[in-house]
């Protein structure tokens, strides 16, 4: 990596940290966010890179948002209690130790009072950094839609008076499912990014970035259980990545992976991650959905796959939280433990009107029929996915499964 | 800062043959609601509106004022009263907010706009 590879990522790994602790004293997200593009602008055109980046950021970039300020005129007694802090800075020119306030930003960008579809998206923007138009990729909308969603969002932060204090502790409970939703939400659309299509036309690996949010959220609050549970699911689908594609560029379903290609130490952390997780006696929808990967990943180890492992954890997930998607998955696991023709009779039982959208819905259930022989309804079942426009690599995949039924 | 929030709760609850009991509940509801924001230090004031039935409208088109028998929007739920309350933050008004007997209906809460100066 060279030098200024190296301080690019240095300011990105610094941003969290810094943008919270500038927005918790400013009480204004895009505040903050302007300080902090400025400090890193000037950051990387200073001739030596500083020593302390965090430290150099936080300082240059709170002066900046001074400036700002005072050049508005507005909140003189604001400027006064800040400015006393940052003179103090300046004559010590020692590094001021940044308070972490990582988690109130959390709290704030997930907001209850936030629209649930927004709540992803503005953590993404303010906490990670991620550009606009990376989001509104990620989130198939168009770039002006999320960008005045973005807007619209930060606009309701500063005018609604939501609190920029981290809430009280009897109320975790209804925030944390806020924050946890808003991180399935952008998981899952990472997810469905197979063949990194969405990454590579965007330079940005959007996965790597939902990634960083996961973890942080768990490290920042490492008594909850779901929080642990969601962050080892996505180090199981990321660990993955490496066997996701064939040569070709076409998807490898997961039963297909070449499991040499797995990545033994995102496996190895979400499995410590579930460890600590149970280790609080509260089970919940993520922690199974972790489990239900991590039993599949153990088909490394075990050369097979426990897939009535697998179906007793989507029994259980299914009263957690039932879903036609849920219901989908448990009838590929009963066609693995008890024959196709009983999973065929499970997915033909669910909301077929629910599920017409959804690729996987045909895409197994073409799998199901051709296995009861059933040759002409898979093959109708699968072009009745390609007419979904699924991505290149899923159509590749499906394609490939077309040809070997005909 | 000030916050209103404004009860829109469906007048028909208190309807039928257990209506007055109900209104009764709620009504002793608002009145601890007002004891417990005084216990608190909280400033506040609120109003409780007669039935949308006895509302006027004055309509404004391009100049033209006219007058309309009813509330302003026709649904469900009417504006049935209001609290105006002085907290720190959003949260804070959501968890008084939460605390308005209602028994069928919404709270919305909304911050007021501040006097400049």
């Amino acid at each position: 990596m060279t030098a200024r590879a190296g301080l690019a990522a240095a300011i990105m790994a610094a941003r969290p940290r810094v943008v919270a602790a500038l927005a918790a004293q400013l009480r204004d997200l895009d505040a903050a966010e302007d300080a902090f593009a400025e400090s890193a602008a000037a950051c990387i055109a200073l001739p030596e890179p500083p020593r302390d980046v965090p430290a150099w950021l936080f300082v240059a970039a709170k002066r900046r948002a001074l400036d700002a300020i005072r050049r508005r005129q507005a909140e003189a007694r604001m400027v006064d209690a800040l400015a006393q802090e940052s003179d103090m800075a300046d004559i010590l020119t020692l590094p001021e130790p940044i308070p972490d306030e990582r988690l109130r930003l959390l709290f704030i960008c997930c907001h209850p009072a936030l629209a649930a579809e927004v709540r992803a998206p503005l953590a993404l923007k303010v906490i990670c950094g991620l550009p606009v138009p990376a989001i509104a990729r990620l989130f198939v909308v168009s770039e002006p839609t999320m960008f005045q969603r973005i807007t619209r969002a930060k606009a309701k932060v500063r005018e609604a008076g939501i609190a920029f204090e981290l809430p009280p502790r009897r109320d975790w409970p209804e925030r944390l499912g806020a924050v946890l939703l808003a991180l399935e939400l952008a998981f899952t659309a990472a997810y469905a990014d197979a063949g990194g299509e969405l990454s590579a036309a965007l330079e940005e690996d959007l996965g790597a970035e939902v990634e960083r949010l996961a973890l942080l959220v768990a490290e920042l609050l490492p008594q909850e259980p779901e929080a642990l549970g969601l962050a080892a699911l996505v180090l199981l689908a990321r660990s993955r990545a490496g066997a996701r594609l064939d040569a070709a560029g076409a998807m490898v379903s997961l039963s297909q992976q070449d499991t040499a290609k797995w990545d033994y130490t995102r496996i190895a952390q979400a499995r410590a991650m579930m460890d600590e997780a149970a280790r609080a006696g509260r089970s919940g929808p993520y922690q199974v959905m972790a489990a239900i990967q991590l039993t599949h990943a153990r088909r490394a180890f075990d050369g097979v796959t426990d897939w009535a492992a697998v179906l007793a954890l989507y029994d259980v997930l299914l009263t957690l939280r039932p879903s036609p998607m849920v219901a989908l998955s448990r009838a590929l696991a009963l066609a693995q433990v008890e024959g196709a023709g009983a999973g065929l009779t499970a997915l033909e039982a669910l909301p077929a009107e629910r599920l017409v959208r959804a690729r996987p819905f045909h895409a197994a259930r073409a799998d199901l029929l051709a296995k009861v022989g059933r040759v002409g309804e898979a093959q109708a079942a699968l072009d009745a996915a390609l007419a979904l426009g699924p991505p290149r690599a899923e159509r590749l995949w499906l394609e490939a499964r077309r040809a070997s039924l005909s | 800062m000030q916050f209103m929030l404004m009860i829109n709760e469906d007048e028909s609850a208190y309807g039928g043959p257990e209506g007055a009991a109900l209104l009764e509940a709620t009504l002793a509801g608002h009145m601890q609601l007002a004891q417990d924001l005084v216990a608190a230090g909280i400033p506040f004031s609120g109003e409780r509106l007669k039935p949308a039935a006895t509302a006027t409208t004055v309509k404004f088109d391009a100049g033209a004022v006219s007058l309309h028998d009813g509330p302003f929007a026709e649904t469900h739920e009417e504006l049935g009263g209001f609290y105006i309350i002085d907290v720190a933050s959003l949260d804070e008004a959501i968890a008084w907010a939460k605390r308005i007997p209602v028994p069928k209906g919404g709270i919305e809460v909304r911050p007021i706009w501040p006097m400049e100066g």
